[in-house]
């Protein structure tokens, strides 16, 4: 491992169910650098979580996971033992959930809580412990950490909540910290709080954000790279400020269109794309979007795109043109 | 909390009171009467008014009440007219023998009921645990006189390794020595946890099974805490707590079951005596063994919600 290695690189990642002919996520690649924020975007059921969850696991009963590779600060993690794996979760990478009230167990105090994840991955025990979870939470900016390590979860707030589980995600300081959707059950104010603190933990300590939101409004504002999934594929993969400007792939075009914005009031009706996205193990042989796209053609209908490009990559046959 | 528990003990007393003034009228209100059960059906009204003059059962009903209530403040509990004792000194040894059998019962169902509850809650998908699943609605649903029944059929008559009933030494009422007794005490505790230890563990493997849904399982996982770790200290310790509410509800489940239990093996505990006296009529000895049996329940509930609160973070910080 070298200090230039990216946080992550994953290549030809699969997640299968268990009696599905084909599989839900379809050979992902993309790398998160060091200290970057990757927003990995797309409508609900499209992938994302899981995408997320194969990386280290642990996949629900009855889901399997192949990858070419995954490998985590430089180290191959494809083919380690469940054990192994278990090693790595919480300490290697860390992992934040989108609903902080039930994420956190309402009978233990946030000590007990950032202690145990201490305790089991780096042995530490008694004062050491006690001083070292005060520092991860003054670290998210909880303020009175002594008095906060002592509460339970239904004593604090749900943006608190969701400090002290960031806490808890890098109390090991780990090298990949994936955030589901952090911020989706939080208030705006208190969104763009949370999401400024990740930024600035990534940047500090090096660590790379895999963010997976389907609010691109924050993605545009936080992420470097932005991966665009779409029924289990990821459909466009480009540094934020190309994708915002240019987005190639029909799909991230129409999701750019269909955010509200102030102008929109006036409108009857806010802008969507026609259709609904299709279960990703139903489409074989053909674009996933092609029902519901524009510039659709029989070649889209019979065959899958690859995913192509240098730094831009986009999986489309007729992609938009780039400004 | 010192106001809560003064509230919960001052409900409790009244919830009392109306008990036992039930079970005093309602037994007035049946026909017939101790002096026919101690002289026969077929007795003269003669001797029968003599009888009730002397046992006082002569007087209106509302001033026999208002009687025992006078006696109950004094200390005492009234005489049986069947056994011509006063009640409080032939209750001791039967209110032993029960609490005895009770707790043993108890302890066995809800041992029983942590681990088959956490094994079947645990791994909720696999054949073993839809297995303990039907067993355990099949217990449930089997009746104590049955259970005990073939249980003395099994184990005391067709392979005699235990004794069939009461508590062993002269005239089987009289324990000698505590292994002996623990012998007597095998079948029926085992009789009295079964449905019990169905019933509490089915409700627990529930509880293990949402608790092993809930977010904060699926956050510790994914942050490598070891499985057992998780059983133990996360898992189990939320589901107990509901647990202790349904084990304080469950006490007159208990004390029900203890009557059958008791007449089955003729074990001398307040069960077989409740249901001797209630077919002699000896008012007395019923209405205090209502009494006594109404204030343990009530004090095991509100030992269940005290310990509740001690274990429920929410309750006790609010």
């Amino acid at each position: 491992m070298s200090a230039q290695d990216p946080a992550l690189v994953v290549e030809g990642l699969t997640v299968r169910a268990q009696g599905l002919a084909h599989p839900l996520v379809h050979d992902v690649s993309f790398t998160v650098g060091r200290g970057e924020i990757a927003a990995l975007v797309g409508e609900s059921g499209c992938g994302k979580t899981l995408t997320a969850s194969g990386l280290l696991g642990p996949l629900a009963a009855g889901l399997q996971r192949t990858a070419r590779v995954i490998r985590l600060a430089g180290n191959e993690i494809t083919g380690l033992s469940e054990g192994a794996l278990r090693t790595l979760r919480g300490r290697a990478l860390g992992m934040v959930f989108q609903n902080p009230m039930s994420a956190l167990n309402p009978s233990l105090t946030l000590g007990e809580q950032i202690g145990e994840v201490l305790r089991v991955h780096t042995g530490a025990r008694g004062a050491p412990l006690e001083r070292e979870a005060a520092r991860l939470l003054a670290c998210v900016e909880i303020p009175d950490p002594e008095r906060a390590l002592a509460s339970y979860p239904h004593q604090l707030s749900g943006g608190m909540r969701q400090r002290a589980l960031l806490a808890i995600a890098i109390a090991c300081a780990p090298r990949l910290l994936i955030a589901d959707e952090p911020t989706t059950a939080l208030d705006v104010l208190v969104q763009s709080q949370i999401l400024a603190l990740i930024a600035r933990l990534g940047a500090q300590t090096g660590m790379g954000v895999l963010f997976i939101t389907h609010n691109l409004a924050l993605a545009a504002q936080y992420a470097d790279t932005v991966l665009v999934m779409y029924a289990g594929r990821l459909v466009e993969a480009a540094p934020a400020q190309a994708f915002f400007q240019g987005p190639r792939h029909p799909y991230s075009r129409a999701l750019l269109a269909a955010l509200p914005t102030l102008a929109a009031r006036t409108a009857h009706r806010l802008p969507d794309i026609p259709g609904e996205a299709p279960a990703a193990h139903a489409i074989v042989n053909a674009c996933a979007f092609a029902a519901r796209c524009p510039r659709a053609d029989a070649v889209c209908r019979s065959q899958v795109p690859p995913l192509s490009g240098d730094t831009h990559r986009f999986a489309c046959f007729h992609p938009e043109e780039s400004s | 909390m010192i106001r809560r528990l003064a509230l919960r003990l001052a409900s409790s007393v009244a919830t009392l009171v109306v008990l036992v003034s039930l079970v005093f009228f309602l037994i007035m209100a049946t026909p017939g009467g101790p002096a026919y059960s101690i002289l026969g059906a077929h007795a003269s009204p003669e001797a029968v008014a003599a009888l009730n003059r002397q046992f006082g059962l002569n007087v209106p009903v509302w001033r026999q009440y208002l009687l025992w209530w006078w006696h109950l403040m004094h200390g005492r509990l009234g005489y049986s007219f069947v056994e011509h004792a006063p009640v409080g000194a032939l209750l001791g040894s039967y209110l032993r023998n029960t609490v005895l059998l009770d707790t043993l019962a108890l302890t066995l169902a809800v041992s029983t009921a942590l681990v088959i509850g956490f094994l079947q809650g645990a791994r909720p998908a696999t054949p073993s645990a839809r297995l303990i699943g039907g067993l355990q609605i099949a217990v449930y649903s089997l009746p104590v006189f049955f259970v005990g029944t073939a249980l003395i059929l099994l184990f005391a008559v067709d392979h005699p390794w235990l004794p069939p009933g009461g508590i062993g030494g002269a005239g089987g009422f009289r324990h000698a020595g505590l292994a002996d007794l623990a012998r007597h005490m095998v079948l029926p505790a085992i009789t009295l946890a079964l449905p019990l230890a169905a019933g509490l563990s089915r409700y627990f493997g529930h509880q293990v099974r949402q608790e092993y849904r809930q977010d904060y399982v699926r956050a510790a996982r994914a942050r490598g805490i070891p499985p057992l770790r998780i059983a133990v200290f996360h898992v189990l310790r939320n589901a107990v707590r509901p647990l202790v509410t349904v084990l304080g509800m469950s006490i007159p489940q208990i004390f029900v079951g203890g009557v059958l239990t008791e007449s089955v093996f003729n074990y001398p505990g307040l069960g077989w005596l409740l249901w001797r006296s209630a077919l002699a009529e000896d008012y007395p000895v019923v209405t205090a063994i209502v009494l006594v049996i109404g204030a343990l329940t009530i004090l095991g509930n509100l030992a269940a919600d005290l310990l509740n609160t001690a274990l429920d973070v929410s309750v006790r910080y609010e």
